[in-house]
Formats: structure tokens, C-alpha cells, sequence
């Protein structure tokens, strides 16, 4: 028996513990709290997206954000390349509450910095990482299926104001990013550029901000906006130039015709041809043209493409191309007429620019051609030695056959005219050879006689002077003389090699000197070509009628 | 001899002041300490505490447990993904510190803290003196659950320094820190005494 006092025995209360014990409520609310939670989570989770790219440089699976307006909306679960191995597809997280924003077309494109014309952007991603950038759009339908952007869009989504398609087909081209002028405001941007090899022209997508969008009319014209602009016309010489933006960058301008009415509002598919200059705006458009052979027996020198063809001092057309020698010919062979081919519209002879005026034009100019109408080469401008084609009326003269060359009626070029011509100048230069130019070279040799006999009498006029000095009544005379030399001497003395105006004197000369030099390299071109001074080295060809763009 | 026996089995020390006495009793009679008959253990606090802590073990492991911004980009880690970063850094002694303190030996008490808990519901599992060896290295191991979380408020609260660099406990700290408290209890409501109780095992031990 155990040795202990058991005075304050009190029986133990044995229990079985088969009921269950209240901790297991723990483990049961920290189930339940896990599992409501997991619940939650799935019910919450956002709509999972694909956006293919065409590189993954920058996103990383996990950490890559997607943001609008900076705000985290996603972010990247998983980068995997797209089955045909040219892109890769990212897939991505977006917040539940984001959901409805996934329109289908809504953008994405990676953010990285980035240095243009349009400013400098995305630097904060140099030290944050690339982050994917999402712009809802304003479709009503929901995607998950997305092509991410290649670079970032220049106009906010939404934005107020209108998408139109520009067009150019000549020498210049315009950048992405390149600005859009109205009367010197920048109005829009060009935001892509897209270039079709078979047409051979490059189209623009550009955005025109609100409220400029309308000023856009269906007769809107477009020109490509250089930074100066140079025109020598009968009226003078003209310079413009543009803002500072337009000079550095250069850009697209527009006008509207005054009156043209704001119902004819471009669609965007709308499609505007861009001018090569403001004033190519203004030449009038003609579609229909007929083409002509004319054949030169002298020289086509001074005519070229875009030479005019005029009537009766109107123009009419103007030369397509003047360097075609015929098959088989060549320029030794003495009988061949040079073949120059013109085209002339019916629109500038007044008749309608369609088929019916192209009809009426090719009946009457046949019929004329019948009854005497010529063509010549004239000068249009003597100073810069251009050419132009004349056509010209001479009724009353034998009736002429319509010949055809290549398949295109021949106008009959006027020998005897230009052989008038060619006399006339002739005549000019018999005119500057009879010019007086040695009575004029006699009449220097006489000058120099007389200056011989002038140099006579002065030196006569010295010995009287020097007989003069040597009486002795005038030594007070002497003496103030030699005061007077004095002084002359102390003068010179400041005009002397080290005094400053002789210095001033020197550098005058030299500054003459060099521009002199300067001088000499212009004074060889003009010589060499006369109307270098005026015009460019090559001058640009002359405005020329073409299509009306659609 | 035998009668000796029954009578020591009979008898009990008080787990607060250790005074010796009957069995019967149900509180000390010197402190008044509630006494614990061992024959048949309740089980029930170590079971669910037990549970608890391996649900919690779930998220401790799949949410992050630190959120990093650096420079203004913001980073989540998970403990495996941390470990996984830390090795692949080079930093193979923090990570293997790391993988060991924060998955492995969570991992170990589960199964350990059950062998236990078992061997105390059925006679011959395990025997008293590696039942015993296995509770010591339990409690033992205990203290240093905890250095996850710790790492994670050490770096929370130092480095804070807004933009540039800061650091902010993620959900899992907290739910680790849950875990590794509800095994502590689970361990610690095993009462190591009952290894020894059963059927005799003391005598069998010392024969």
C-alpha cells in the first residue's frame, strides 16, 4: 500500500473519452476557412488570354505585368512558341473585375523604351522590366484571343478624331510617327506605314485628331509638307518654309477646298493620294489622254519629259518621252527622224475629260492633221535654252495623209520652221559679230596717247617747280617747307608697317582676298552653265497632269 | 514481488510539483494540479492539432510567403521558389538551410508527431525507449521551425525603403507560422509518460 496520506482522497472522476473533443473544431474551421477561400478564389478568377507576339523578348512567365494607364490588370502565366514556330504565345491572367474590357479589339503591345521622332517613351521599363500594355477597345463582343501589337499604337485608343489611309507613289515617303499639318498646327500623326509591291505605292494609316477630323472632306487634298520651298515664277522669286517641326522632320499637309460640304465625310477606308508639293494641289487633274508621235529631223535638245505641248500659247499636253530610237535604227542612220512622244488632254482643250471628248479629240485632230496642222519645236525660254512642241494650223495646203508610227498617229512636223529658226539665230550671231569692237579697241590706244602727253606736261610743271625752290630769296619758304615735311613725315610715320591702319588696311585686303577665292569656284559654274544661278543643277521635271487618285 | 508492482502502477507523479501519490486521485494533493489517469490517452488534441497544421502546411507552401519590390518591380516568392532562386544563385548553404528548416522537417513532424500518436494507440508500433528518442528530437526540432518566418520579419522590417527596394510578408508567412505553432501543440499534447505505461513496458524495458 502506498505510504502516501490519502486524508484529501477524492475519487477520480473516470470518463471514457469516446465523445468527440471540441479542439477538433480547429482543423475543421481551418478547413473550412482554406476551402471557402480556394472556392472564392476560383469563382474570382479572371479570364485566362492568349496574345500572340512575335517575340517574348523582355516578358518573362509569372512576372510580366499587363497594365492600362499604368494600372496592373494581369499578368503573364506562361510564354510558349506558337505551333508554326514564327511567334510565340503568351498566355495571361486578367483580373476578374477587368473581364468585360477584353473587347474584341482590344491591343496589346509590349512596352519598351523607346526614342523617335514621336518623343521618348517607356523609359521607367529600363528599370522595371517590359511590361505588356492592354487598351480596351469598343467592341462589344469579348475575346480571348488577342494579336499583340508589333509597336506601340501613336494614338490612345478612342481617341476622338478619324483613321484615314494616305497614298504616295513618287520619291518620298513618309516615316511612322511623321506629323500631319493644318495652317501650321499639328493635327495628327501618321501611325503606320504599309507598302504594296505590286502597285508600287506605300499607304499610310493616319489619325487626325478631333476636332480638325472635320475639316476632312471627301475633296480634302494632301501634300507632302517640305521644310523650304523655292519658285522662281514671272513674278518674282518666292521662298516658304514651314514651321520649325516641318523643317527638322518635314510632314503632311492638307487643305479643304473652301465650300466643299462637311455630308461628304470620309469613311475610313477612304483612300487620299499625298502631292508631291502645295502647288501640285492646284495644276488640274485630267484622266483621258491621246497619244502622238512627232518626228524631230534636228535636234530634241531642250526638250524632255513633261515639255510642254502647246496651241496657240495654250498648253495642251506635254512630252512623254523624247530618247526613242526606233528598232533596228540607229542616230548614224542620216534619214532618221527622231521620234518624240507627246500626249495631249482633251480635258485642256476644253472638250470633256471622258471617252466621248477622247472621241471627239482623236476625230478632229485626225481632220486637222489632214488639213495642215504641224507640229515644230520652239523655244519656250531662250535664256535656259528650253523647248517646247508647237502645234500649229496652216490651212490651205495640200491635203496630208495621216500617217501612224507604232501603232500611233504622227502629227507632221514643220521642216521649213525650224530651219527659220535655226537662220534666226544664225542672224543673232552675224548681229554680235559685226558689234564695233575695234573702233572701241582705237579709241583705247587713243587714250593712252593722250595720258602720255598729260604725263609730259606734268613733269614740265615739276622742273618749273624745282627751279622755283632753288632761288635764295625763299629760304623762310624753305624752312617752313621743311616744317611741313616734318609733319608729312610723323604722318607717314602712322601710316608706317606697324601702325593700326595700315593693319586695318591689310586685313581689308586680305578679307577681299578670300572672298575673291570664294568667288572664283561660282564664277567657273556660271560660265560653265549660265542658269546655274537660277535654277538647280537638275532641275526637278515640271508639274505633270496624272490620274485623279480615287 | 508482484504486489510491489501493481502498487507502483498504482501510483503517479504530479505533473506540476512531482509529488507521488495514487492514481485515484484526481487532483494533487499538495497543488491541486488536475492528474491525468495515462492509461488511455486522449489522442484527440494531438490528432486534430496534427490536422490542423498539415492543412495549413497547404497554403504555407503554394502562397507566397514574400512579396519583393525592387525598383519598382514587384516579385512574389514562394518557399520552394525561394530555395529554388537561392540555388540557382549559388547561395547552396542558405538554400539547403532553407529547404531542409522549411520543407523537409515540417514534412518529418507530420510523420513523425503521427508515429508517435500511433504507438501510443497500439502497443508494439514503436518501442518506448525509440518512442522517447523520436519525442526529444520532435521537441528539439520544434524551436527552430520558426526560421522561415523569422527570415521573412527580419527582412520585412529592415528593408524598407520604399521603391527602391522594399520587402512585405506575403499570405504564407502567416499560415506557416500557423502550421508550425499547431504541430508544436500537436507534439506537445503527447504526454511521453504513456509510452511507458503500456502493458508493463517498463519491466520489458529493463529485462
Amino acid at each position: 500500500m502506498p505510504n502516501v496520506p490519502d486524508d484529501t482522497a477524492v475519487p477520480a472522476r473516470l470518463s471514457r473519452l469516446r465523445s468527440l473533443s471540441p479542439l477538433w473544431l480547429v482543423p475543421a474551421i481551418t478547413l473550412l476557412v482554406g476551402l471557402v477561400m480556394v472556392y472564392q478564389n476560383y469563382i474570382g478568377q479572371g479570364p485566362q488570354v492568349t496574345i500572340r507576339f512575335n517575340t517574348a523578348a523582355g516578358l518573362e512567365a509569372g512576372r510580366t505585368l499587363i497594365k492600362t494607364l499604368e494600372v496592373e490588370v494581369g499578368r503573364v502565366e506562361d510564354i510558349t512558341l506558337a505551333e508554326d514556330m514564327n511567334s510565340v504565345l503568351v498566355t495571361a491572367r486578367i483580373h476578374n473585375e477587368f473581364r468585360d474590357l477584353l473587347t474584341e479589339d482590344a491591343r496589346f503591345w509590349v512596352v519598351q523604351p523607346t526614342v523617335s521622332l514621336a518623343g521618348i517613351s517607356g523609359l521607367n521599363t529600363l528599370i522595371t522590366g517590359q511590361y505588356i500594355r492592354f487598351a480596351p477597345g469598343t467592341a462589344t463582343r469579348t475575346s480571348d484571343r488577342f494579336t499583340g501589337l508589333e509597336q506601340a499604337p501613336l494614338t490612345p485608343p478612342g481617341s476622338p478624331g478619324l483613321h484615314l489611309t494616305l497614298v504616295t507613289d513618287g520619291d518620298f515617303s513618309f516615316g511612322r510617327g511623321e506629323q500631319i499639318h493644318y495652317q501650321g498646327l499639328t493635327v495628327g500623326k501618321i501611325e503606320d506605314v504599309r507598302y504594296d509591291l505590286a502597285g508600287g505605292r506605300i499607304y499610310y494609316d493616319a489619325f487626325i485628331e478631333a476636332p480638325f477630323h472635320e475639316l476632312i472632306t471627301t475633296e480634302t487634298r494632301f501634300w507632302k509638307a517640305s521644310g523650304v520651298q523655292a519658285e522662281l515664277t514671272s513674278d518674282g522669286f518666292r521662298l516658304e518654309s514651314g514651321s520649325l517641326d516641318t523643317l527638322l522632320v518635314g510632314g503632311v499637309s492638307f487643305t479643304t477646298p473652301p465650300g466643299s460640304l462637311r455630308d461628304d465625310a470620309p469613311s475610313v477606308q477612304t483612300e487620299y493620294y499625298v502631292f508631291p508639293n502645295r502647288n501640285a494641289i492646284d495644276a488640274p487633274q485630267y484622266q483621258e489622254a491621246l497619244r502622238y508621235w512627232v518626228m524631230v529631223r534636228d535636234s530634241v535638245g531642250g526638250l524632255g519629259r513633261d515639255s510642254r505641248v502647246v496651241y496657240r500659247g495654250v498648253q495642251v499636253g506635254r512630252v512623254l518621252s523624247t530618247d526613242y530610237i526606233p528598232p533596228g535604227r540607229n542616230l548614224l542612220d542620216r534619214t532618221l527622224d527622231l521620234p518624240v512622244l507627246i500626249e495631249i488632254n482633251p480635258g485642256r482643250l476644253g472638250l470633256p475629260d471622258n471617252t466621248e471628248g477622247v472621241e471627239r479629240a482623236t476625230q478632229d485632230i485626225d481632220t486637222w492633221i489632214r488639213e495642215g496642222l504641224v507640229a515644230t519645236i520652239k523655244a519656250q525660254n531662250f535664256l535656259l535654252g528650253q523647248q517646247q512642241v508647237e502645234l500649229e494650223y496652216h490651212p490651205g495646203g495640200q491635203p496630208v495623209e495621216v500617217a501612224t508610227f507604232n501603232e500611233l498617229t504622227v502629227i507632221p512636223t514643220d521642216v521649213d520652221s525650224i530651219g527659220r529658226f535655226t537662220s534666226s539665230i544664225e542672224a543673232l550671231l552675224t548681229k554680235l559679230n559685226e558689234l564695233p569692237i575695234e573702233q572701241t579697241l582705237d579709241g583705247v590706244t587713243q587714250l593712252s596717247h593722250d595720258a602720255s602727253a598729260t604725263l609730259t606736261s606734268m613733269q614740265a610743271l615739276l622742273e618749273s617747280t624745282q627751279s622755283l625752290l632753288s632761288s635764295d630769296r625763299n629760304t623762310a619758304l624753305l624752312q617752313q617747307l621743311d616744317a611741313t615735311l616734318a609733319s608729312l613725315q610723323t604722318l607717314a610715320n602712322s601710316f608706317s608697317a606697324e601702325s593700326r591702319t595700315t593693319q586695318e588696311a591689310q586685313r581689308t585686303l586680305q578679307a577681299i582676298t578670300d572672298f575673291m577665292n570664294e568667288f572664283r569656284p561660282l564664277a567657273t559654274e556660271l560660265r560653265n552653265q549660265p542658269n546655274s544661278l537660277i535654277f538647280p543643277r537638275n532641275a526637278p521635271p515640271e508639274l505633270q497632269p496624272m490620274r485623279k487618285q480615287p | 514481488m508482484k504486489e510491489q508492482e501493481e502498487n507502483a502502477r498504482e501510483l503517479t507523479g504530479c505533473p506540476l510539483c512531482g509529488q507521488v501519490q495514487t492514481r485515484a486521485r484526481s487532483r494533487c494533493q499538495s497543488c491541486g494540479q488536475r492528474l491525468h489517469p495515462q492509461r488511455t490517452p486522449n489522442l484527440q488534441y494531438c490528432w486534430s492539432l496534427l490536422l490542423t497544421g498539415l492543412i495549413f502546411y497547404v497554403p504555407a507552401n503554394l502562397l507566397p510567403i514574400m512579396r519583393t519590390t525592387q525598383l519598382g518591380g514587384t516579385d512574389y516568392n514562394t518557399i520552394a521558389s525561394g530555395v529554388v532562386v537561392l540555388w540557382e544563385h549559388g547561395s547552396y548553404l542558405i538554400a539547403g538551410i532553407i529547404f531542409v528548416a522549411s520543407l523537409l522537417i515540417p514534412l518529418a513532424k507530420f510523420v513523425v508527431v503521427s508515429a508517435l500518436a500511433l504507438s501510443q494507440q497500439r502497443e508494439g508500433l514503436l518501442s518506448p525507449r525509440n518512442a522517447t528518442r523520436l519525442y526529444r528530437l520532435t521537441e528539439f526540432v520544434g524551436r527552430w521551425s520558426m526560421v522561415d518566418v523569422f527570415v521573412v520579419g527580419f527582412l520585412a522590417a529592415l528593408i524598407q525603403m520604399g521603391n527602391l527596394m522594399s520587402i512585405h510578408p506575403g499570405p504564407a508567412a502567416l499560415a506557416f507560422a500557423a502550421m508550425v505553432v499547431a504541430t508544436m501543440l500537436a507534439a506537445n499534447s503527447l504526454d511521453p509518460r504513456v509510452f511507458w505505461e503500456r502493458g508493463g513496458a517498463l519491466n520489458a524495458e529493463r529485462a
